[in-house]
């Protein structure tokens, strides 16, 4: 087991925080916004997240970091009370945030092709799954809602749906190494 | 909005998800987390499947925190609007650095075209002034002179174009070299050397 303490022992290396800021904050603040649902109060989170990185980062150890950074942004949105109601939740509100605020150059390729082939391939799904994928996202319907006004049963639409997603989570995992 | 959704969403038993022919949508293996996760974030889980899943985010547990990851970034990725995007542009709209450089390369070839030029207007205009020192001897010294000084009043110039747009006046009042800078330019090495001493 290995902590990551600095030379003395007893705090994090400022410069350890830092990598792990520019190895992890991208995934970190795609979290938080996921949780948070509000751009600002992701960002707050992602702070307060590596502050508390500085004061108790050597506590945590090497094989459970990343664990242990989700651990802790979860707890700050939630100390921040930047827990959003079920009701508050929006995916247009989610597509509002700057996906390239802090991006490097290679991160705005990538992007630019995550962003392209997610593109294509929405255009390129069978014409059911498009529209529910359509309605759920950029008209942030509900799944009862659209399986309303497609007269079409809401395990149909669920399915069309989660067919969709798989396609598209496929096309990004291919374009876009995970972490 | 998600408020009317109180049945589980997400295929369990009992629910009406029904099978997919797996000939015609191949591609149907959503892995269960990213769909909890999908679901998570667009607000669509409630009761104690929203509980369940907020504990595992709260442990840290990987696979549900990167599930979130993914689904967010699929949804960004997802809405961005569409707009073309300029090769060599980010789709933050940034400037393309090769296009900047060379507006630079351009731009700084014009000030010195501007420059040499109007050096050699002002070697004309020294030479017709009475007033002005003789200053054969120190061609170069000379030549830097008068090239700075053309060049200080090129941004001068185009000032007072802009305020009368009189071009005839501005070249006339543009190669009038100082007297005092012209011999001080002149003046023999010894003196400069003694006062620097």
């Amino acid at each position: 087991m290995r902590r990551l303490t600095s030379q003395d022992g007893e705090r994090i290396d400022p410069a350890e925080v830092d990598r792990w800021f520019r190895q992890y904050g991208g995934p970190l603040r795609s979290f938080l916004l996921g949780v948070t649902s509000d751009p600002d109060a992701a960002e707050e989170a992602l702070q307060a997240t590596f502050t508390k990185a500085m004061e108790a980062g050597h506590t945590a150890r090497a094989e459970t970091l990343k664990g242990w950074l989700f651990r802790v942004a979860y707890n700050e949105a939630m100390l921040a009370g930047r827990k959003r109601q079920r009701q508050d939740r929006s995916l247009k509100r989610l597509a509002e945030s700057p996906l390239t605020e802090t991006a490097t150059p290679e991160d705005l390729v990538s992007l630019d092709e995550s962003i392209r082939g997610v593109r294509e391939l929405i255009d390129e799904l069978p014409a059911d799954q498009q529209a529910v994928l359509r309605k759920r996202i950029y008209e942030d319907k509900t799944f009862r809602v659209i399986a309303e006004e497609l007269g079409a049963p809401l395990g149909t639409v669920l399915t069309r749906m989660r067919s969709a997603l798989a396609k598209l989570h496929q096309r990004l995992s291919e374009q876009g190494p995970e972490e | 909005m998600a408020a009317e959704t109180n049945q589980p969403l997400l295929g369990d038993a009992g629910t009406e998800v029904p099978v997919v022919d797996p000939v015609m949508d191949p591609v149907m293996d959503l892995a269960e987390t990213d769909w909890l996760a999908f679901a998570y974030v667009a607000g669509e889980l409630d009761g104690e499947e929203l509980a369940g899943w907020e504990a595992r985010l709260a442990e840290g547990e990987i696979e549900a925190c990167e599930a979130v990851v993914r689904s967010v970034d699929l949804v960004g990725a997802a809405s961005v609007p569409s707009q073309p995007v300029v090769a060599g542009e980010g789709v933050s709209g940034k400037p393309d650095t090769r296009a900047e450089g060379w507006r630079l390369v351009v731009a700084a070839a014009v000030c010195l075209l501007l420059v040499v030029g109007l050096s050699f207007r002002n070697d004309g205009q020294v030479a017709k002034t009475p007033a002005s020192v003789a200053v054969s001897d120190q061609g170069a010294d000379d030549g830097l002179l008068l090239s700075t000084w053309a060049g200080g009043t090129v941004s001068e110039a185009d000032e007072m174009r802009g305020s009368n747009g009189s071009e005839a006046e501005v070249a006339e009042s543009e190669l009038e070299v100082p007297e005092w800078m012209i011999a001080a330019m002149s003046l023999p090495e010894e003196i400069n050397r003694g006062h620097d001493e």
